[in-house]
Formats: structure tokens, C-alpha cells, sequence
């Protein structure tokens, strides 16, 4: 007779010492697995709220300047250094690592407009009210040795914003009109100008380096080849856009900061058309910076808050505020891919992590895994409506949220009227226009 | 009182179950297992643990009578009547004086691995005083009477457990005959439990296989560790036990008594009364869910979430009383069989039955459900074993059994049991594949925490336990729907396909050919239309004739003109 009969040896299932770490013995059996998809879904659900549990943001406030924070650079070389410009002509240099100010230079009398630093990292560029540009070390100053620019350039005019090349020893500057001048020359090498209003800003191109982007008061924004001398194409839109920048790792997308609360993305091959509208803010877009990634951005906006974006959708996928952070007025993502630094004119610039659940420091494998194991679960989850509802639930200052609310009824009623419109007009006498065209009034070559 | 000495084998062990001594001049064929192995232990009732009691709540007041060390392997000599260990405490609730064994009434059920709920039916007819200890062990045990059914499809060679040598029948199998040709680590994990006086039992086993939990039918109801033999409680509750379960581990149990659902820890302390639970007939602990759902003789499914400790649903089955259940562990929806011979699937969200199906023409005895959740199988009172296929809801196979069965139980390797007639089945189990058995304290512990984690709320319950992973289309036009409504246009239409014009190389001919024909064809669209009109017009007056009629005659027309 032969019975067979399930025989275990306890020592393949028992460690051998305390010291041991116990033994799983795991057995993939699927039917002795059952209920994996509501269990998924259980674990994507905490996964999400403590996603939520643990979104803390905010990690410490700069503090020192006198005035409101107009303007901040980012050093190319050092993770750890940021500069910024107030609107009483200071500048101060910070390290992030000590949150203190290791240097701080009575730069120009009035505002710093714009401020940036040269790509090799020694030096930084400052404009102001006072009509100059001067060009300072990066160093601290040696013991007994005084505060002074390696070199300035009196203007005629204001210069409104700076921009340094990202290769050349070469840098923009705007104001009236765009000037491209070599470090060494006191003149511009060439004016750029097309139309008959202020600049606002000039931003050069980091992956095809000739390439020149500004915003002007007149609507538009102007594309300039430096190899060229001459502008090479604009667009108009409805209002005026306030700053622009391109995309660190796309080299023909740029993104501008509109009035009109929203934010553009262009392809400069085909302006007709943005590629996306971000829509999302109340008031404003002040102004806004890539992700070294080129994946997402973050907008400061007049209404108190700092958005982030991601490239391809039309809506924010984080929003940040404060009690205390008033208009947000420069804003800036730094090269580790981790933190954002805003700086809002009631003179404090705030540190922000860019995940706001992210943990910071060291993680243990078994930590990173989990970790793994529970973004790739909320991703598969993410459209089901208890987690979507989570996960995108944020807590908005009261303002905010009353804007946004007023807004929508507003869109809503535009939208209502030009339906009853269109429904007892002759079919095809009301063409749909497709919300990404809506805001460009024309391009010119 | 059958008090026994304690085994050496075990140090005197306070926790051990009772010990029938091995004496040498005992029956020969135990001789051969040794002292300490195929010891057969025995539960007698003894009944301690009365409510009000202050002894119940002792843990020694439990297990004080039971194997207290004393009694050296040199104990009584065969045919002396044995001693009660502790001379001075004798048992109050005796129970009804045992039976004495029948040699065709104790079952060889053979194997079943998992986890069998199995209920034990009456022992043996009541005999009169004779104790059950004194019968020696060797009397062979037939029992045709228990079934072993392997579920395969006929295609595959249905695996085989015990394998018979030609010429010799499964049927006339003993457990005895297993235990000698099964390895010495199988053999040692056989025990034998008598379980006389305490009316049929109802049995569960955790997840990991390792504890066992036993609940007789006159109050009694232990818990023990079968592997070591250590006792973890045993006592009387003072009810009627309808059924026993455990709950998520083997630290909690569930006793459905006469009147209430109570909840015991494993060391026998009462933990809950639950008054919203009267009359319970059946309990089904849901492993995923933590939910225990129980089965009343009014006809009520409820069922309680042990984590919070609420009841999730009470639902009104209108089925009358309802005796027997069965979960499926794929889906975690309850069967019920009821006396018209219907079996009801329910959900705890939806308060009608899911499906009803009508499986036998008499009343059903037993339902069991695989563990793929692909098979049912039901017995009936006519005699009938059906097995079910879960996704047709139809009859696969149809067996007739003289007995009808009184429990089924699948196995985790698709082989069915029925027990027939009057079998205790003295269960081998293999032990749960999953779960680990041989896991410590902590790995306990923390495996609680991430399944309480893990629990799957009530309202994900439902037929297809896929379902969530599905694009929910319904909900998905319906939105479509309104977005084009709100907007006035669909914005995912897509535009028409033009071709584009692919400019080849003679361009110029194509068209001269083109003009040089237009000529023709006008001429002969012209010439074609006119004929159209022309028969249409012929068409016209035609029918002008037919519908007007003809002229009446009336009687004065002959002078008309």
C-alpha cells in the first residue's frame, strides 16, 4: 500500500538560531492567493492616504532681506548656493544646506531687476533701476577687501532682466530692446528689436544655444537667432506674458507666464497653436521654472501660491501656500530635482520640497522598495474614483478657493451662451475653436 | 470520571491532553509503536467551567484536572480501573455516562489535507457504563461508509493518495495500516480523539493547520495545538454549541451557542457576548474580509466585522432555518442550502440572494465549495451527491449514495469528502500549504498587523472578485455623454479621413482623358434623364385613369347625350 502524505521537516522551516532572521517560506500558489485585485486596491488606497498623511511640504523660510524678493539665480556648479535680488537693491548669497545668508552686497539703488550667474559659476550679472549692469565674484571677499563689482556697464535706459549664454562668454540683457553683449565689450554686440514696447524679460535657449526667447509689453513674444542678428518669429497673444522658460531637456519647447492667469506651452516650430494650457491658477502667473527633468514645472502666481505642473496636462498636480507667503514673485527649482525655492515680496523666500511625501535623506532598500511597490500601485489605481478623490484633494486658502469657484461659474456661463448661440445660429456659421487656439491672436514671421 | 495517568512521554506536562496508558501487556499491535509514538489520546469531558464559576477563569482551574504531571509510565496495570489523578477533585458535571465503542462506528476517513470543518456524527449507540477506555485499540475500524472523491477533469489521471495493493480494497483500510506505512514524522503526527460524551462535534482548524479547535454539541469546546499535543483550553461553556470557529488567528474563537454568538480567547476566556446574534446555526469566518457570518434558525445571514467589531449586515434570507452553509474562498460569497432544495449565494451589500439555484429535490444536508471556487458540491436528503460547476451554475457529475452524505469537505488538492452515516472521522491533515505552521510569535504578529491592513472592505464582495480591475463602460459613456451635451460638441470625435491627393507623374493625361470624355457622358446623362421623365410622366396620367373612377350611370343617363 502507498499513501502519500504531505511530510515536513521542521528544520527547512525554522531558523537555526536567534540570530537568524526567521524563514518565509512563500508558496505562489495562485489559487492559495485569491482576492488580488481588491487587495491591490486596498493597498493602493492606504498607499494614497498616507501619501496624504505625509505630504509636508513646507521645510524652512529664508529670512533677511529688507524688502520684497524680486529676482533669484540658481549657481550652475553648487547644489547648496542661491542667490537673490530685493527691491532695495540687495543681493544676497545663501547656503541651503545652513538655511543662512553667507553674504549679502548693497548691489544697485533701486530694484534688482534681474540677476544671473555665468556658467562656469565664478561670477554673477545683476541689472537695476539704476540703469546699470555690473558683474560680481562669486567668492566672498577676502579679509579687508571691500564689496566691489568686477565690472559695470552704464546703460542709457533700464534694463529690465539679464540672461547669460549657456556656453559663450556671452549675456542678453533687455530692457528697451534686447542687447547681446560680450563680457569684455562696455557696447552691445547687436540690439534686437521688433515692435515698439518694453522687454521684460530675455531667456536663452540651454539645448540649442543661439536660440533667444523675450516676453514684450505689446502681448507678444519674440524668438531671436543670435547667429542671425535679426528676430526670427513672434506670437501674439491676449495678454501680455510676464516671463518664459525653455525646457532643460526638450530643446524647442518653452513655456511662458501669462496674465491672463495661465500658463503656454509652445513648440517654437508651431507657434499657431500652444501645445498645452495650463490652467489652474486665480491670478497672475509671475513666473516660472523647469524641473531639471524637463517633466514638470512650477508657476508663481500673484494669488499666493506655487503650482507644479506637469508637462503634458492642462491641471497642477500640487499646490503650495501659506499663511504668511504673500504675492509669489520669483520662483526656482533646483538642479537636484528636490526642492523649490520661492521668493514672495514680504522679503522671506521659502523652501519647499518638489514631492511634497517624499522623505529625504538615506533610505534602507527595504524602505526604497516599499516605496516602489506603493507609487507603481497608486499609479494603477489612480483612476478609480475613492483613490482619484484622495489623491487629488487639497487644502486651498479660503480666497483661492472662492476664485476658483467664481471663475468656473463664470466659464461655465461663457460656455452656456455660446451653445444657445451656436444651437439657433445657422449650423456651421459658429465654428468651434479649440481652447488652445483661443488665446493666440496671430503669428508673424 | 476517566482520569488517566499522564504520559511520561510528555514530562508531565500540565497542558496535555488526557493519555491512555501503553502498558506492555497492552493489546499487541500498539506494542510495535513505541511509547511515545501512536499514543492516542483522549478527550474526556470534563466538565469544569461554569459561568459564574471563579475556577473557569483560572488557567489552572482549567487544566487542573487534566494530566497534572503525577503518575509515573508505571501507572495502573491493564484492567484496573483507572484513577483520577488528583484523588480529591472529582469532576460535578460528569455528562451522560459514555458509550461503549461499536466496532463499524468509528471511521476511516483516510486523507483529507486542508482544512476540514469536518462535524463528527454520533459516536457509537449509547451503550451502558462501560468505559471507553478499557476497549482495546486494535479492533479494526471499517467504514465503507466515508467517501473519497478526487475531482479532476476526466481527462487528467486523478492523483492518487492511497494507492491499494492488487487485491486489496481502499475500503478495508485502517488508520492503523496508514500510520504504519506513512515516514515516522508522518506516523507520529497521528492521534486519536475520543470524543464520547459531549454529544457530535464540530470541528475547525486555523489557516496554518496547526491548531484544532473542537466544539461539542452538549457545551464542550477545546482548542489545542494537535502538532505538539499541547492543550490550549478546554472547557464547558454550559450551552448547547451549534458550531465552533476561529477567527483570524489562534489566539480568538467564536462558539455559537443555544442563545448567543460568544467570542473565547484561547485560554477560554469569554471575550463577547453578542445579543444581536441569537440562535446561531452556523458560522463561516471570511479570512480576507475579517467578517464572520453566521446562520440562524430564523432565516437571518449576518455578519460581523471582527476588527471593528460591528455587524455589516443582518439580511433576511426568507429561506427558513438554516442549517447549512458553505463559503466560497474564491469570492468570499456564502452558499446556503435550504429545505426546498435551493442554494442561495449572497453578498453582504445586496440583500437578495445573487443567485438562487435549485440543486436538489429534497432538502439539503451538506454543501462544500472548492477551494478555486470552480466546484460545489451538495448532498441532499434524496440520496443525491451533486457536484456543481460555478460559472454555468450546472451539474457536472451526479453520484447516489445509499447513505446520504452528512458533511463534504474539499481538499486543497480538489479531492471531495463525504461523510456517510455514523463516522468519526479521525482526520490526517497535512497542514495548511499556506500560512506558515511553523511561525513564531512575532512573525504572527506582524503578519495580524499587515492583514488587518490589508483587509478588503464588505462592499468589494461580489461574484467576480476580477470585477475591480475592469474599465467600468457604463459609467464611462455615461460621462462621454455629458461632457458632449455640456460642451456641445464631442471633443474626442475624430475628423473625417480625406486622402490625401497623390500627385503621380502624367497628371496632364489623366485630366485630357477626363475632358475628352466629359463630352459623351453629358450627352448621354441628358439623354437618360429624358427618358426618366418620360416615363414618369406616362406613370402619372396612368395612374390619374386608374384612381379616378369611372363614371357612374345613374337612371337618367340613356337620355343624356
Amino acid at each position: 500500500m502507498r499513501v502519500k502524505v504531505l511530510s515536513r521537516n521542521p528544520d527547512d522551516y525554522l531558523r537555526e538560531t536567534k540570530l537568524d532572521l526567521q524563514r518565509v517560506p512563500r508558496n505562489y500558489d495562485p489559487a492559495l492567493h485569491p482576492f488580488e485585485v481588491p487587495r491591490e486596491y486596498t493597498r493602493a488606497l492606504n498607499a494614497t492616504k498616507l501619501e496624504r498623511v505625509f505630504a509636508k511640504p513646507f521645510l524652512s523660510s529664508l529670512d533677511g532681506h529688507r524688502d520684497g524678493v524680486n529676482c533669484m539665480a540658481k549657481h550652475p556648479k553648487s547644489l547648496s548656493t542661491v542667490l537673490s535680488g530685493a527691491c532695495d537693491g540687495e543681493v544676497k548669497i545663501w547656503n541651503l544646506t545652513k538655511r543662512q545668508c553667507i553674504r549679502t552686497i548693497q548691489a544697485h539703488e533701486g530694484f534688482v531687476r534681474g540677476m544671473c550667474a555665468r556658467f562656469c559659476g565664478t561670477s554673477f550679472f545683476t541689472v537695476g533701476d539704476d540703469k546699470t549692469v555690473k558683474q560680481w565674484k562669486m567668492e566672498s571677499p577676502e579679509y579687508g577687501e571691500e564689496e566691489e563689482p568686477i565690472h559695470t556697464i552704464l546703460g542709457k535706459t533700464v534694463y529690465t532682466g539679464i540672461d547669460h549664454h549657456w556656453k559663450e562668454a556671452v549675456f542678453a540683457t533687455c530692457g528697451h530692446q534686447v542687447d547681446i553683449w560680450d563680457e569684455q565689450r562696455t557696447s552691445p554686440m547687436c540690439s534686437l528689436t521688433w515692435g515698439f514696447d518694453s522687454i521684460s524679460s530675455v531667456k536663452f535657449n540651454p539645448i540649442e544655444t543661439y536660440l533667444l526667447g523675450s516676453c514684450a509689453s505689446d502681448r507678444n513674444i519674440v524668438l531671436y537667432d543670435m547667429r542671425k542678428s535679426t528676430p526670427l518669429k513672434k506670437v501674439i497673444l491676449n495678454m501680455r506674458t510676464n516671463t518664459l522658460c525653455w525646457n532643460p531637456m526638450e530643446a524647442f519647447v518653452f513655456t511662458a507666464a501669462n496674465e491672463d492667469y495661465n500658463l503656454y506651452t509652445f513648440d517654437m516650430r508651431y507657434l499657431e497653436s500652444p501645445v498645452t494650457v495650463h490652467m489652474d491658477h486665480v491670478s497672475a502667473v509671475l513666473d516660472v521654472d523647469y524641473s531639471p527633468t524637463g517633466k514638470e514645472f512650477v508657476s508663481a502666481s500673484f494669488d499666493k501660491s506655487v503650482r507644479i505642473f506637469p508637462v503634458d496636462k492642462g491641471h497642477s498636480r500640487e499646490v503650495y501656500h501659506t499663511k504668511r507667503m504673500q504675492h509669489v514673485i520669483t520662483v526656482k527649482w533646483t538642479s537636484d530635482n528636490k526642492y523649490i525655492l520661492c521668493g514672495s515680496d514680504e522679503m522671506n523666500i521659502r523652501l519647499w520640497k518638489a514631492n511634497a511625501s517624499e522623505k529625504l535623506g538615506v533610505l534602507a532598500p527595504r524602505e526604497k522598495a516599499a516605496m516602489n511597490y506603493n507609487q507603481k500601485l497608486k499609479e494603477k489605481f489612480q483612476y478609480h474614483p475613492q483613490i482619484r478623490r484622495i489623491a487629488q484633494h487639497r487644502h486651498l486658502p479660503k480666497s483661492i478657493f472662492c476664485q476658483i469657484k467664481e471663475q468656473r461659474i463664470m466659464r461655465e456661463a461663457r460656455r452656456r451662451k455660446e451653445l444657445n448661440r451656436r444651437k439657433h445660429s445657422k449650423p456651421g456659421s459658429m465654428p468651434f475653436v479649440s481652447e488652445r487656439k483661443k488665446h493666440i491672436v496671430a503669428v508673424v514671421k | 470520571m476517566a482520569a488517566a495517568a499522564a504520559a511520561a512521554a510528555n514530562g508531565g506536562r500540565s497542558r496535555t491532553l488526557h493519555r491512555r496508558q501503553r502498558a506492555g501487556p497492552g493489546p499487541a499491535a500498539s506494542a510495535s509503536h513505541g511509547g511515545e509514538r501512536g499514543d492516542t489520546g483522549s478527550v474526556s469531558g470534563v466538565g469544569r467551567g461554569t459561568p459564574g464559576g471563579g475556577s473557569r477563569y483560572g488557567k489552572r482551574g482549567i487544566r487542573g484536572g487534566f494530566g497534572t504531571g503525577g503518575g509515573g509510565p508505571g501507572a495502573s496495570p491493564p484492567g484496573t480501573r483507572p484513577r483520577s489523578l488528583s484523588a480529591q477533585r472529582k469532576d460535578p458535571f460528569p455528562g451522560p455516562p459514555a458509550p461503549a465503542l461499536a466496532p463499524e462506528a468509528v471511521g476511516a476517513a483516510g486523507r483529507s489535507g486542508g482544512r476540514p470543518g469536518g462535524s463528527v456524527g454520533p459516536a457509537a449507540p449509547r451503550g451502558a457504563g462501560v468505559s471507553p477506555l478499557c476497549v482495546p485499540r486494535s479492533v479494526p475500524r471499517v467504514s465503507p461508509s466515508a467517501l473519497l472523491c478526487p475531482l479532476t477533469p476526466p481527462f487528467q489521471r486523478p492523483p492518487r493518495f492511497l494507492e491499494a495493493d492488487p487485491g486489496e480494497d481502499t475500503c478495508t483500510i485502517t488508520q492503523g495500516d496508514i500510520a504504519e506505512a506513512v515516514d515516522i514524522a508522518s506516523a507520529a503526527k497521528h492521534f486519536d480523539l475520543r470524543l464520547e460524551q459531549f454529544g457530535p462535534y464540530r470541528l475547525d482548524y486555523t489557516r496554518n493547520g496547526r491548531h484544532l479547535l473542537l466544539g461539542g454539541r452538549r457545551g464542550h469546546v477545546a482548542a489545542m495545538d494537535w502538532q505538539t499535543k499541547a492543550l490550549m483550553c478546554e472547557i464547558n461553556v454550559m450551552e448547547t454549541v451549534t458550531d465552533v470557529a476561529w477567527l483570524h488567528t489562534e489566539t480568538l474563537l467564536a462558539v455559537a451557542q443555544r442563545r448567543w454568538l460568544h467570542v473565547y480567547d484561547n485560554q477560554g476566556l469569554e471575550l463577547n457576548c453578542l445579543k444581536s446574534f441569537p440562535g446561531v446555526l452556523q458560522l463561516q469566518f471570511l479570512p480576507y474580509h475579517f467578517l464572520l457570518a453566521t446562520a440562524n434558525d430564523k432565516g437571518f445571514l449576518q455578519y460581523l466585522d471582527i476588527s471593528v467589531g460591528k455587524e455589516v449586515a443582518a439580511l433576511c434570507t426568507r429561506g427558513g432555518r438554516l442549517a447549512v452553509m458553505a463559503q466560497n474562498p474564491a469570492n468570499a460569497i456564502i452558499h446556503l442550502g435550504h429545505s426546498n432544495g435551493t442554494v442561495t449565494l449572497w453578498s453582504p451589500t445586496v440583500s437578495e440572494p445573487l443567485v438562487r439555484m435549485l440543486c436538489h429535490r429534497g432538502a439539503l444536508r451538506a454543501l462544500a465549495v472548492d477551494p478555486t471556487g470552480t466546484y460545489m458540491a451538495s448532498a441532499g436528503l434524496d440520496r443525491k451527491l451533486r457536484v456543481f460547476d460555478l460559472r454555468t451554475y450546472r451539474v457536472l457529475q451526479e453520484l447516489v449514495l445509499p447513505q446520504g452524505a452528512g458533511h463534504l469537505a474539499f481538499s486543497q488538492r480538489g479531492v471531495l469528502a463525504a461523510a456517510c452515516g455514523r463516522v468519526a472521522p479521525t482526520q490526517k491533515p497535512g497542514g495548511g500549504k499556506d500560512n506558515n505552521p511553523y511561525r513564531s510569535r512575532r512573525q504572527r504578529q506582524e503578519w495580524e498587523v499587515k492583514a488587518l491592513l490589508e483587509k478588503i472592505p464588505a462592499e468589494l464582495i461580489t461574484l467576480d472578485p476580477t470585477q475591480l480591475g475592469c474599465v467600468d463602460t457604463a459609467s464611462l459613456q455615461q460621462k462621454r455623454e455629458e461632457r458632449i451635451q455640456r460642451l456641445g460638441f464631442d471633443p474626442q470625435a475624430k475628423a473625417k479621413f480625406k486622402p490625401r491627393r497623390r500627385a503621380k507623374g502624367n497628371n496632364l493625361l489623366h485630366r485630357k482623358r477626363k475632358v475628352a470624355h466629359e463630352e459623351q457622358r453629358a450627352v448621354i446623362r441628358q439623354s437618360v434623364e429624358q427618358r426618366e421623365q418620360e416615363k414618369k410622366k406616362k406613370r402619372k396620367e396612368r395612374r390619374k385613369e386608374e384612381s379616378s373612377p369611372p363614371p357612374k350611370r345613374g337612371a337618367l343617363d340613356r337620355f343624356k347625350k
